[in-house]
């Protein structure tokens, strides 16, 4: 019980921070970027150039990799939704499904579709009496943490964080403040680039790097976006180890294969009851 | 303002309407529904683009300026509905106000925070509560409070009364009052016509998109014509 | 020659159907169905499954046409209240457990072994040599046959209905009408047309395996909506034509191009979709065909 528990919260910050990615940039531009599951592919294997093909050690790999990456979605954004911006959220989202498809052809391209693993030293789990936890879960737990109190402070003590958090809230307000759009669209696409790539390498060292991995955590990332309510970045963080949570005691009772069913039952529950997010409140748009 | 034509999707609202507010005054803008009050003031603000005629500001010509720019050269602006960031605290929605308008040589923030609560001391208490929770009232005291953190020499209101209970109304003209008291230029949009031009210099009387009447306010309120239509004959 | 021709119309038809039924959805309807091939591959299991039961293959049709209609009208329920961008994900993820159920309940789909033996409908019509052929012309009678269902709704009270549901919700809710009520009706004959698609498949192949369908179909669907126009049924067949075409065409393309394997060549072609559709989204908002409305839909459609 105990492992499980372990499991699932190591599960749940798996999707913690493409989750927040995901809802970030809903919250700001009013989207559901469908494409979030291809960036963590994308920045995964970016990563995997830096660590396996130019030798470099992971942590190093792994910061080239998010800015690298992070100024890759801002790119996409100039090249693909910024032309679309007042065309509505359907629009957006269908060009983010072109998106999501271009570039997991390209890392298909590149570099076809077997699996492969970062090149990390293996080393013995360790042991808390019944509870194991091996080296790659420690990564993730430490990883995403410092990522989460990182964007956490942004968020609330800094003018950038003012900034993106005035535009969600009001962006025509904010616009009377002086308050530049554009300016926070490119801030919030570089720290969601930067998100979905740690989120990629954790994902990657969890299990492997394939073109796949980001498709796999699509409906997770959404469905814990929804938990949170799918505009309060910080609460999609708390969807998220509900869900990891959830997904890892249903193997009691339902085959591990079968993770995603549980997914899409607690997403279908939570639209029925209360559509609005088990922690944001009732969304009001005025 | 002069001969400003202007509307939505080449219908004109607006036809041909000219005025001023003198520095250190309030005026007040008065009509029924549909005069084209809310136009007026978009265009004023920058949110809207005359179709033709000039917005002056001071000297300058700002025409073709949106509002941010407006908002750079002193002008401030609360807006009828959602004028405050509701999932923000009090201090952030004063901080937000202030931090992107402000140019460098405008008082700190703190001095600027005291100067505004001075004349807001009900939000004082507040400064920690979510601006989304606060009453009516208070969330207007908020947006005007944020609005004037930047020290702007303008301040424009949209309809600040709206949705306000007349006991509360009448709070809030009194606190537009101390203001006005404090030197800043006042444009207000107003509906609740004897509140407004109780508390302005100047009133302007508008009606289907042409000034009908443009008076100090005392004369706009004494006029026959207004009383019996906008006042009901009090 | 002639083979490869038939071959590549039967694609066109089946992909024409899966075209039109988004168009109604999405084109016209407003409603996101990312989980189109979940739809498609439910109706070609059940098409299937029936059919090595025994059932007459029309009868098998039938079923899963209105199989499909009821579990579109059930997911669509969930979501339709909310906004678009729910119904997508609540259909993609309905897609993607049909599909997990369909790999992993072995007894009842037989899993990754596929179904094999699906017997074609009026086989017993066409002389010997002739099956192809023949299963074309029944394919593009389907589509004729939905193709003319589709332009009367269009121009019908319903179809105005349907347009101003997708412009302006709120003006149909004052009006008194349930929003709910045509959301899931459009999203019902939507799945039956993709029911129909799914088992056209099932029966031009022969055999079904989960591996056919991925959400590659769904992007297939939407490239033929945006190309031929949101809401032009005409535009979609056109595309839907158009596009197959070129995506088959594309294959001959690794005798010119050395150096490339089968797999790279997939890629760019699939690159090639993302891509297009981005870019037809930007610069040809409209796509090439023009939406169908009676001159009476056009006065009403002026008010919204």
């Amino acid at each position: 019980m105990g492992q499980l528990l372990v499991n699932g919260i190591v599960a749940g910050l798996l999707l913690a921070l493409p989750a927040l990615a995901l809802s970030l940039t809903f919250s700001v531009l009013r989207f559901a970027n469908y494409a979030v599951g291809s960036y963590l592919s994308c920045g995964a294997y970016l990563v995997y150039i830096g660590n396996v093909v130019l030798g470099m050690p992971l942590w190093l790999a792994a910061s080239a990799g998010a800015a690298l990456f992070a100024v890759i979605a801002v790119g996409i954004d100039w090249l693909a939704y910024r032309p679309l911006r007042d065309r509505g959220g359907v629009t957006l989202l269908v060009a983010s499904m072109g998106v999501a498809i271009a570039l997991e052809n390209v890392i298909r391209f590149f570099a076809g579709n077997l699996p492969r693993a970062y090149n990390v030293p293996v080393a013995r789990p360790m042991r808390f009496g019944d509870i194991r936890l091996n080296h790659e879960q420690l990564t993730i737990l430490v990883a995403v943490f410092a990522a989460l109190a990182v964007v956490w402070i942004i968020f609330r003590f800094t003018r950038l964080g003012r900034m993106m958090r005035a535009v969600a809230d009001n962006p025509d307000l904010a616009a009377v403040r002086g308050i530049s759009r554009s300016r926070v669209v490119a801030y919030v696409w570089l720290i969601a680039g930067m998100l979905t790539t740690l989120s990629g390498v954790l994902v990657g060292l969890d299990a492997n790097v394939e073109p796949q991995m980001g498709w796999t955590y699509l409906l997770p990332v959404f469905t814990a976006a929804i938990l949170g309510g799918i505009a309060n970045p910080m609460a999609a963080v708390a969807g998220a180890l509900t869900l990891g949570l959830a997904e890892e005691l249903a193997t009691l009772v339902m085959p591990v294969h079968y993770r995603m069913i549980v997914t899409f039952l607690v997403m279908v529950a939570l639209l029925l009851v209360r559509p609005w997010g088990l922690f944001g409140t009732r969304w009001v748009t005025k | 303002m002069r001969d400003v034509v202007a509307g939505y999707g080449g219908h004109p609202i607006l036809h041909g309407v000219s005025f001023s507010v003198r520095a250190g005054e309030t005026l007040v803008v008065v009509g029924p529904n549909g005069s084209g009050k809310s136009t007026l003031m978009k265009t004023a603000v920058g949110l809207l683009r005359p179709i033709s005629g000039q917005v002056l500001f001071g000297e300058a010509n700002v025409t073709t300026l949106g509002a941010p720019a407006r908002a750079a050269r002193g002008l401030a602006n609360v807006p009828q509905e959602a004028n405050i960031f509701r999932n923000m605290t009090v201090l952030e929605n004063l901080q937000v106000g202030y931090e992107f308008v402000a140019s460098h040589s405008a008082p700190s923030f703190g001095k600027r925070l005291d100067a505004v609560l001075d004349l807001f001391p009900e939000i004082r208490a507040k400064l920690r509560s979510t601006a989304g929770y606060l009453s009516g009232g208070q969330r207007q005291m908020v947006a005007m409070a944020a609005a004037l953190m930047p020290e702007p020499s303008v301040l424009a209101l949209d309809e600040p009364s709206a949705g306000l209970s007349p006991r509360n109304a009448e709070i809030l003209f009194e606190v537009i009052g101390r203001v006005a008291a404090s030197g800043v230029t006042l444009l207000i949009v107003e509906q609740n016509t004897r509140l407004g031009l109780g508390a302005a210099d100047h009133g302007v009387v508008l009606v289907g998109g042409r000034i009908r009447l443009a008076a100090p306010a005392a004369e706009v309120l004494a006029d026959p014509d207004i009383r019996r239509l906008y006042l009901g004959g009090a | 020659m002639t083979v490869y021709l038939i071959a590549t119309l039967t694609l066109v038809a089946i992909a024409a159907l899966a075209g039109l039924a988004l168009n109604l959805q999405w084109g016209m309807g407003g409603l996101v169905n990312f989980g189109l091939f979940g739809f498609y591959m439910l109706g070609a299991y059940i098409a299937g499954l029936l059919t090595v039961q025994g059932l007459p293959p029309l009868v098998a049709l039938g079923v899963a046409m209105l199989g499909v209609a009821a579990l579109s009208a059930l997911s669509a329920l969930i979501s339709v209240r909310l906004s678009e961008d729910y119904l997508a994900i609540v259909t993609l993820g309905f897609a993607e457990c049909l599909r997990l159920v369909i790999s992993y309940e072995g007894w009842l789909t037989r899993g990754m072994l596929g179904v094999s033996g699906i017997e074609r409908p009026l086989q017993a019509w066409w002389p010997r040599g002739w099956g192809d052929t023949g299963f074309l012309l029944l394919a593009l009678l389907a589509v004729l046959i939905v193709y003319t269902v589709l332009q009367a709704l269009a121009r019908s009270p319903f179809g105005r209905l349907v347009r101003a549901t997708r412009d302006d919700p709120g003006v149909v809710e004052a009006l008194g009408k349930s929003v709910l009520g045509v959301r899931v009706r459009v999203f019902a004959i939507g799945g039956a047309i993709l029911g129909l698609a799914g088992s056209l498949h099932a029966f031009y192949y022969s055999y079904i395996d989960p591996t056919q369908f991925g959400p590659i179909i769904t992007a297939y669907a939407f490239m033929a909506v945006v190309v031929g126009g949101r809401g032009s049924n005409r535009g979609v067949v056109a595309s839907a034509f158009t596009l197959i075409f070129l995506l088959e065409g594309s294959r001959f393309l690794i005798d010119l191009v050395p150096g490339l394997g089968a797999s790279e060549l997939a890629a760019i072609r699939l690159f090639l979709v993302g891509v297009g559709l981005v870019a037809l989204l930007i610069f040809k908002p409209d796509g090439f065909g023009r939406e169908p409305r009676s001159a009476l839909a056009d006065k009403t459609s002026s008010r919204f």
